[in-house]
Parts: C-alpha cells; sequence; structure tokens
C-alpha cells in the first residue's frame, strides 16, 4: 500500500464515495421517481419502488468500482442518479 | 488506481468489501443459521416442557394467564403453539424495577395451563434470532447496520461471480495441501456450491428491512393503505370483559379456509374497544404474512378479514417469506440449515484466504485482520454453545435468568476475541476450537444429566427435537475437532529469511 501514489489515492477515494453515498443517492433517487410516478395505487407503487431502488444499490456500486475510470464510474453515477431525481422533481409528491 | 481490465476491479472489490464488515456478516450468517431451527431450539431451550396442546385451547388459556398477569399492557402478542414449536410465546408489558417503568417482556406459556410457572426463564432460539439482525443494539443502529452488512455481501458476491473465470471447473477442483491455492479452491467451491441460496439469502435479506433502510419512496397514503389486515380501535377508557376467545379463534379458522392460526394480537386489552387480531400461520405458504381476521373483543363480532391479493406488496411478502424459510417440510428447512453452513464456511475461508493471499505481510493491519479473525470465526460457535451451556447450568429461580444466559454468550465471544489477538494464530485456532469441540460435543451428555431427557429416551418417545439437536451438537463438535487438529498438523511453509535471522 506504500507505494500507491496520491493521485491513485484519490481515485480510490472516488471510487469507495461513489460505491457506498453515490450507489445510495441513486436507489433513493430512482426510489423517489418511482413511487412518484408509477400509475399503481400509491402502497403498491411504494413497494414496487423500493424493489427497484433495492436491487439498482448493488448495480450502481459494481459500476462505481468497475467503469474504467472514476471519471466515468461518476459520470455515470450522476446520469442515472440526476436523471431519477429529475423525474422525482417533474413528477411532484404524492399526498 | 490506474485504468485496468474490469474482472481486476472486481477482484479487488471482493477482496475488500468482504473484509470491511467481514467478521461481522460471519457472526450474521452464523447466528442466521442457528435461526432456521429457532423453534426447535426454544424448546431444547425449555426442556420442561413436554406437553402438547391444540392451538386454540393453549391460546385461550394464555389470554385469560394474561387478563390477569398483564391487564395494564397496550397490547399482547401471542405465537400460537405448532408442529414445531410446544409452547405459546407472548410479548406483553409489564412494570418492572425501582421506578415500576412498564418494559417489554417476552415469556413462553405451557400450552395446557397458559402459565408461565416452572419454565425456566430463557429466550431461547429468539435471541439468536434477534442477534442475527439487531446485532444486540438499541433500535435503529442494529438493524442499519445489519442492513449495511447484507448489502456488503451482495456486492461481495456479485463481485466474486464476476472475477470468476471457470465457475464450473471450480465445483470440482480442490488442490489440497497447496496453501494458498488450496484455500482459494475451498473458498470457491463452498461459495459455488450454494451460490443461488448465497444471493438469494442476501439479496431478501436486505430486503427485510428494507422499509427502514430506504424510506424515501414513502407517502402519507402509501403508509396508511399498506397494511389493510392491520386494524385497530383507539382505547375508549370504558372497561369491558372479553367475550368469549375460543368462539372467535374457532370462527377465525373457518374464515382461514381450515388453515392454522400463527398469531394473535390484542390491542387495548380490557377496553370497550379492544380488537383481537388473528392471523393465519404461514408455515404452508411461500409469502410471509397470511390471512388475518380481526374481531371486536368485547363482543366477538367480526370486524375485518384480509388476505393479501395486491401483486407487487404479495411479491415483496414472499421475497420475505424466502428469507425466513418457514414455508414448506422440514427437508427444506435443513437445506436452508446446510447452505446457511455454507455460507458461513465461505465468509470464515474468504476471511482466512485475506491474509493468506497477502501473506508476507507483516504490518499491524495484516496482522490485527489475522487476529480478528482466529477470534471471531471461533468466537461465535463457541458462544452459541456457551449460551447452551448456561441454558442447562443456570438455576432455574435466578432473577434476571434470560439476561444471564445472553451475558455468557457475549461473555465467550468476548474471550474469544481477547485470545485471538493475543496468541498467535496457530495457537489461537488450536486453544479456541478446542475448547468449541468440547463445548459441543459435551452438550448432549450435560443436557441429559442435566434434565434426564437422553438420546434413548428421544428415540423411545419419536422426539426428534431433542435427538436433532444432540447429533447437530455432537457433528459440530467433530467439525470443530477437526479444525483444532488439522492446524496442529500443519507444517507451515519455511517462512522466507529476509536479512540475518
Amino acid at each position: 500500500m506504500s507505494h500507491r501514489s496520491s493521485s491513485d489515492r484519490r481515485a480510490i477515494a472516488a471510487r469507495v464515495v461513489g460505491g457506498v453515498g453515490g450507489s445510495y443517492a441513486v436507489a433513493t433517487a430512482i426510489d423517489v421517481a418511482l413511487a412518484r410516478m408509477l400509475p399503481l395505487a400509491p402502497a403498491e407503487a411504494m413497494v414496487t419502488a423500493t424493489l427497484v431502488g433495492a436491487l439498482a444499490m448493488p448495480t450502481a456500486a459494481i459500476w462505481a468500482f468497475g467503469a474504467r475510470t472514476a471519471k466515468r464510474a461518476w459520470g455515470g453515477l450522476l446520469l442515472v442518479g440526476g436523471g431519477a431525481a429529475i423525474v422525482a422533481l417533474l413528477a411532484g409528491p404524492r399526498p | 488506481m490506474k485504468p485496468r481490465s474490469f474482472r481486476q476491479s472486481m477482484a479487488w472489490l471482493h477482496g475488500w468489501s468482504g473484509l470491511v464488515l467481514g467478521w461481522l456478516l460471519f457472526a450474521i450468517a452464523a447466528s442466521g443459521t442457528a435461526s432456521v431451527f429457532k423453534n426447535e431450539i426454544s424448546d431444547w431451550m425449555r426442556p420442561e416442557v413436554t406437553a402438547h396442546a391444540d392451538p386454540i385451547e393453549a391460546l385461550a388459556t394464555a389470554l385469560a394467564y394474561l387478563h390477569a398477569a398483564a391487564p395494564n399492557s397496550p397490547s399482547w402478542y401471542l405465537t400460537a403453539p405448532d408442529a414445531r414449536a410446544s409452547t405459546t410465546l407472548a410479548l406483553f408489558q409489564v412494570p418492572k424495577g425501582v421506578d415500576g417503568k412498564p418494559v417489554w417482556h417476552t415469556r413462553a406459556l405451557d400450552p395446557v395451563t397458559g402459565r408461565p410457572d416452572g419454565i425456566r426463564d430463557t429466550l431461547g432460539g429468539e435471541f439468536l434470532y434477534r442477534f442475527h439482525f439487531e446485532l444486540q443494539l438499541p433500535y435503529p443502529w442494529g438493524r442499519m447496520i445489519a442492513s449495511a452488512a447484507g448489502m456488503l455481501l451482495l456486492v461481495t458476491l456479485i463481485a466474486g461471480i464476476i472475477t470468476h473465470k471457470r465457475m464450473f471447473a471450480d465445483f470440482f477442483t480442490l488442490r489440497p495441501d497447496k496453501g494458498k491455492r488450496s484455500w482459494l479452491d475451498l473458498h470457491n467451491a463452498l461459495g459455488v456450491f450454494a451460490l443461488p441460496f448465497h444471493l438469494m439469502i442476501s439479496l431478501t435479506g436486505v430486503l427485510t428491512l428494507i422499509t427502514l433502510t430506504l424510506p424515501w419512496g414513502a407517502s402519507t397514503r402509501a403508509i396508511a393503505e399498506l397494511s389493510p389486515g392491520f386494524i385497530t380501535r383507539p382505547t375508549t377508557h370504558r372497561p369491558a370483559p372479553a367475550a368469549d376467545s375460543r368462539t372467535m379463534l374457532r370462527d377465525a379458522i373457518r374464515r382461514f379456509g381450515n388453515g392454522h392460526i400463527g398469531s394473535v394480537a390484542v390491542d387495548n386489552p380490557g377496553d370497550a374497544a379492544a380488537v383481537l387480531r388473528i392471523s393465519r400461520n404461514d408455515a404452508d405458504q411461500l409469502a410471509d404474512g397470511a390471512a388475518t381476521a380481526t374481531y371486536a373483543m368485547a363482543t366477538g363480532r367480526p370486524i375485518a378479514f384480509y388476505a393479501e391479493k395486491r401483486p407487487a406488496k404479495r411479491t415483496y411478502d414472499v421475497l420475505y417469506g424466502l428469507h425466513l424459510g418457514r414455508f414448506a417440510p422440514t427437508f427444506a428447512h435443513w437445506l436452508y440449515f446446510v447452505c446457511g453452513l455454507l455460507l458461513t464456511a465461505t465468509i470464515a475461508s474468504g476471511l482466512v484466504l485475506w491474509t493468506r493471499s497477502r501473506a508476507g505481510g507483516t504490518g499491524f493491519g495484516h496482522l490485527l485482520v489475522a487476529r480478528l479473525t482466529v477470534g471471531a470465526v471461533s468466537g461465535m460457535p463457541l458462544a452459541i454453545a456457551a449460551f447452551f451451556w448456561a441454558n442447562r447450568l443456570l438455576p432455574a429461580g435466578m432473577p434476571f435468568r434470560a439476561d444471564a444466559e445472553v451475558q455468557w454468550f457475549f461473555g465467550a465471544l468476548g474471550i474469544a476475541l481477547i485470545v485471538g489477538l493475543t496468541l498467535r494464530p496457530r495457537w489461537g485456532w488450536i486453544a479456541l476450537m478446542a475448547l468449541a469441540a468440547a463445548g459441543w460435543s459435551l452438550l448432549p451428555l450435560l443436557s441429559a444429566l442435566t434434565t434426564g431427557r437422553n438420546p434413548a429416551l428421544s428415540i423411545a418417545r419419536r422426539d426428534w427435537i431433542f435427538l436433532g439437536f444432540d447429533l447437530v451438537a455432537l457433528l459440530l463438535g467433530i467439525a470443530a475437532a477437526a479444525i483444532a487438529l488439522s492446524v496442529t498438523r500443519h507444517r507451515p511453509a519455511p517462512a522466507r529469511v529476509r536479512g540475518p535471522a
């Protein structure tokens, strides 16, 4: 570990933050977006959204560590998470 | 981290995500595996109870007892005895301690008398089950940490699968006595053998707590509509005697289409607005949570009946039920148990492999990982054995007896961790595994001497729970002895000489 350069360490830190915090944020955005926009009864939409969100988190985490560069990893997370967040905002809260 | 292949990244991820909470995951997997037989363990830990009773009679006498013993509890929760559990399990509030503050209390009730008298105070298998996802930490922290560990296991498994080049061939590969290579083969074989189970149990495990960990999609209406079977009424503060509970229980069974009763809840007992919620036993279906029938306790009049039919919620219930594995015959429980042992062993071998594949590491971190693995991996079997020893050795009338059993569990775990950190790994393994071997293999003898219920009697009485417990204890003892012996025989390859010796 001692022979790792500081740019290596920064890249690893970026992946860890993306893989843990980023993937949870992506799961949250997808959860909220689906719960708000799915044309189902509120409880059914919530359960479906939660299940999809739960699957999104490990997928996003694998992406965060597997993408070729840390930049690409974060780009993907921002694209999907941001997209879902915009859908959630446009759909507006359910009563 | 330089750009490198996807597979290399996944190998790196597998190594580190498995390590972060690896010891905790081992404890969660071990206690979860034991929880498959939670009810059977509870029966073994209450050897006084030999009677069996019809669930309706057992619940009716239990309700009569609670009317007298816990009239001020806001609710009562009862789990009915069934083929796998002899006692009625009751959860209720009683004033406790010097300030008389009410605390929740779990007691096993005799199925015939409905009373706890004469039954040793123990949490039984319920303790291992609770530890599996609450880790003995205050709500919600234990559940949060257990969820995080479950998610890490899921990610570690996926990364491990991607790392694999030859999934099928590894199934048949074991090169013994080749040091690190043998550990890798063992880890792969254990992991691959029950891979579908490992994936299913980690995913569904995360899902059991998902409403706590990913609650952001919830809305007021969604939460209100989530459980239509859960019906309660505000208290009126007017006391009213209860109607005959047997009539309500029989009516519920008729509505369930002759299913068995699983559990019963009473809200505001003794009040004119008290309700009795009766839930069907879900042991004969995949989904967790079955139909619920609700009655007005004072009049015996049915208020509502609900059986889940909505597709998404039903899907969630099935995934939840898959994790609990309560469905299906005894054979399926054994399959869960064996797969659980394989997962536990996969985690343990992965932890050992972590230090083995970084051999030559002499830093503090490396040493800490190696020694923590010794303490944690031998500590869990030792702690569970200690919990069972306490159950047989602590005097029946001892105050806070159930808590004392739990203290034996954590005492043993703590001692194992200290021994693991203090001794050199080789001696740590030998000492702790030899102790675990003694603890488990002598358990049937201890049990027979203290309760009079020996294997011969079990066979004569067709008491498969006691016989099964004794056999599993013996097998676990032999396994621990085999590990201790193999470490004794192991001759480590001569260390590379670094500088002057």
